[in-house]
């Protein structure tokens, strides 16, 4: 288990960005509606991503973009480097990205000699002490004031201060230079407009904007269900996923982009390179099972929502993306028997999909993913349960379907109770250590029922 | 009004605690209403379900049919779960020709709380309040299912209070998960566990002597955690707890 500081840091999610988020949801006038318009626009892309696709890079090409469609990381990190190696590029400036962290971008970048900075104040942080991501929206919340300060002072040289605003300004102007000297500028991607061939930005830093601007190269790896086919469409989607998130009302910065500097623009990148990712997406897209796990928004509600995330943080679930969400996308996209354990982790009380902005169903995905680990039916290769314990299953469920059978074994295990005293009591080890384990009645319920009398008030009296 | 209900008292209350299964009962009979008890019940098939072995859940839901799709009468549970179980899971797992008896039997299947507020039309208790029971300091937890898969939530609560004898003192994050799961519990005891750990430090907040809910199974999972720390706290099933509050002596 965790620290008590990280588990503070977790129990405050629900007090902090989870609350807000209820805050705003029941402050917008039309939350449900907006979120079932948000699910169908979703729905509806998902089901015709080809056309959307395509559309979008007849319109990304027509403004002087290029576009990329890579089927795997390693594929959209080679492009990257490719690109970066040709355009002579040394340093680059990157937004955050939890895409980035499937194609271990920064690794690659820096393996190739070229120095990847982030820029996001979390990421910045968990880059210098040589970590990942511990949650989608706030990467370094396990973080403390103190340690964030020791950081510093190691990596950067910065004064031995635990002051949130110089620590900040210390940030600030490390990566001002960087942004200076960046020759590319790397960014993810919110939403991808198909029918203006425009991506959309959120953030709070504006650091996202200057990745966009300031380099001479501009490249936006994005996973191929973050399409949404119009400008109508983003006003939705301007509001569902950062109230949702850390409850605010719109999100500090949000930035467009068509394509490259127009000659008529002051400003902005020579090249723009979008790169479209697929990395295992389209084995959930094939199965309708799963299919809605495409609509995910990444913001990261289901984690502030999930007491499990709270318990043991985003280090624990193996892959990049932590939470339930995680627990959905990871064994997809790495391989349902690497990530068996996930589906598992749950208790099921469904707070995930309440809290999601498009109802994703979480639980009952986890619940699928169960049942294909469990019996195989659509990925055969992919079950890992043992023999005994489907046997296990089969011979209980035989007794229960039985009842007179059931009744049998039920007296019996009360009557060998009473010379073996630990048959009262049969809940497993392991839960024992923590909990009392309940015990077996001596007479089950409809057992009594039979013989019942009661108070005389039981049966009614006409 | 149904004048007749037959009560599935579910696999932990019929084995582990038939007392609650007849606090029920006598709830409910005390509310005027019938009560019949099929005597070849034995599991919803949630277990299985949750777990994976879905076609061992399937054996249990075609008993389940085949035992609830010949009577007529309100099938009442005392647990969230399990009505969320057949509500929302069985028409997955039934056999094809028994969609039909899988809608039926779902639109007759109630919780015991939610029975009682929208099917019995009472939201209060008071008329049938005890005159001597003694007045508890109560505090409720809302279980997962029965909150958010069935959406029961305001319900007992309002029953509850209507009971003069019963102070209904209300939980910081009430709403949040005990850590019981099912199989989590013992696949994952750790997390388990420290969710019960952080659930019982709020029950402990309101001082009450009584922590309540909807679903044996949490209230094993809360009270087994609270017996290991010995802590005088209770957990008793809300039947038990209306049960107790309505006492024998109600008016008529």
């Amino acid at each position: 288990m965790l620290n008590s500081q990280i588990q503070k840091n977790l129990s405050g999610l629900y007090e902090g960005f989870h609350s807000a988020r209820i805050q705003a949801s029941s402050d917008t006038a039309d939350w449900e509606e907006l979120q079932s318009k948000g699910r169908e626009i979703k729905e509806e892309v998902i089901n015709n991503l080809d056309k959307y696709l395509e559309l979008l890079e007849s319109k990304i090409l027509s403004s002087g973009g290029a576009v990329h469609f890579a089927e795997t990381a390693e594929d959209a990190t080679q492009y990257v480097i490719n690109l970066a190696k040709k355009r002579d590029v040394k340093t680059v400036v990157k937004s955050k990205s939890m895409l980035s962290e499937e194609m271990s971008l920064n690794e690659e970048l820096t393996k190739n000699g070229i120095d990847p900075y982030e820029t996001d104040l979390g990421e910045y942080i968990v880059q210098l002490a040589e970590e990942t991501p511990y949650h989608i929206i706030a990467p370094a919340i396990h973080k403390s004031r103190s340690e964030v300060s020791k950081l510093f002072s190691e990596k950067i040289g910065t004064s031995d201060t635990e002051n949130i605003e110089t620590l900040t300004s210390e940030a600030r102007d490390q990566l001002r230079d960087k942004f200076i000297q960046a020759d590319m500028g790397i960014t993810g991607g919110n939403f991808l407009v198909a029918e203006t061939g425009t991506l959309a930005l959120v953030s709070n830093e504006g650091n996202g904007r200057m990745c966009t601007s300031m380099p001479r190269i501009h490249v936006a790896i994005v996973g191929m269900e973050k399409i949404i086919p119009s400008m109508e469409d983003l006003g939705t989607f301007l509001r569902l996923p950062i109230r949702s998130a850390t409850g605010q009302w719109i999100s500090s910065y949000v930035t467009m982009i068509s394509g490259p500097r127009k000659s008529i623009d002051v400003d902005g990148p020579e090249e723009f390179h979008l790169v479209i990712v697929d990395n295992g997406r389209s084995k959930m897209l094939a199965n309708p099972q799963l299919r809605e796990a495409l609509y995910c928004l990444r913001c990261g509600a289901c984690l502030n929502a999930c007491p499990v995330y709270r318990k043991v943080g985003g280090h624990s679930y193996g892959w990049v993306y932590p939470g339930p969400i995680g627990s959905i996308v990871s064994p997809m996209l790495t391989g349902l028997s690497d990530g068996k354990n996930l589906p598992f982790a749950s208790s099921l009380c469904g707070a995930c999909k309440e809290a999601c902005p498009v109802k994703i169903d979480i639980p009952r995905m986890l619940l699928y993913l169960r049942n294909e680990l469990v019996e195989g039916n659509d990925y055969p290769h992919q079950r890992t349960s043992k023999l005994w314990e489907r046997l296990l299953s089969k011979c209980g469920a035989f007794i229960l379907a039985n009842s007179k059978l059931t009744n049998t074994l039920m007296k019996s295990a009360s009557l060998i109770a009473n010379i073996a005293p630990f048959v009262r009591k049969p809940f497993p080890a392991s839960w024992k250590k923590t909990r009392e384990s309940p015990a077996l009645a001596k007479k089950t319920f409809v057992e009594q029922w039979a013989s019942l009398e009661l108070d005389g008030s039981l049966r009614k009296k006409d | 009004m149904p004048d007749k209900v037959s009560l599935f008292a579910t696999c932990v209350l019929n084995n582990f605690y038939p007392e609650v299964a007849i606090s029920a009962a006598r709830v409910l009979s005390r509310l005027g209403v019938e009560v019949t008890v099929q005597a070849s019940q034995t599991c919803c098939g949630q277990p299985f379900f949750n777990s994976g072995h879905w076609s061992d859940s399937s054996k249990l839901v075609n008993k389940f049919v085949s035992d609830y799709s010949s009577c007529d009468t309100d099938i009442v549970l005392p647990s969230g779960s399990c009505t969320s179980m057949i509500r929302n899971h069985y028409s997955a797992l039934c056999n094809q020709n028994d969609f039909g008896n899988v809608e039926d039997i779902s639109t007759r299947t109630f919780e015991f709380t939610e029975c009682i507020t929208h099917k019995l039309g009472i939201f209060d208790l008071s008329p049938f309040k005890s005159e001597t029971a003694e007045r508890i300091n109560v505090t409720y937890h809302e279980s997962c299912h029965l909150n958010r898969e069935l959406g029961i939530s305001k319900e007992p609560i309002s029953l509850l209070k209507s009971l003069e004898n019963i102070n209904l003192i209300y939980m910081a994050q009430s709403e949040v998960c005990c850590g019981f799961g099912g199989t989590f519990s013992t696949k994952y005891p750790e997390i388990s566990t420290a969710m019960a750990e952080e659930k019982i430090a709020n029950v402990k907040q309101t001082g009450a002597e009584v922590v309540t809910a909807s679903d044996m199974s949490c209230l094993m999972h809360m009270g087994g955690f609270m017996i290991k720390k010995n802590l005088d706290i209770k957990s008793l099933h809300i039947a038990q707890l209306m049960d107790l509050a309505m006492g024998t002596d109600h008016k008529k």
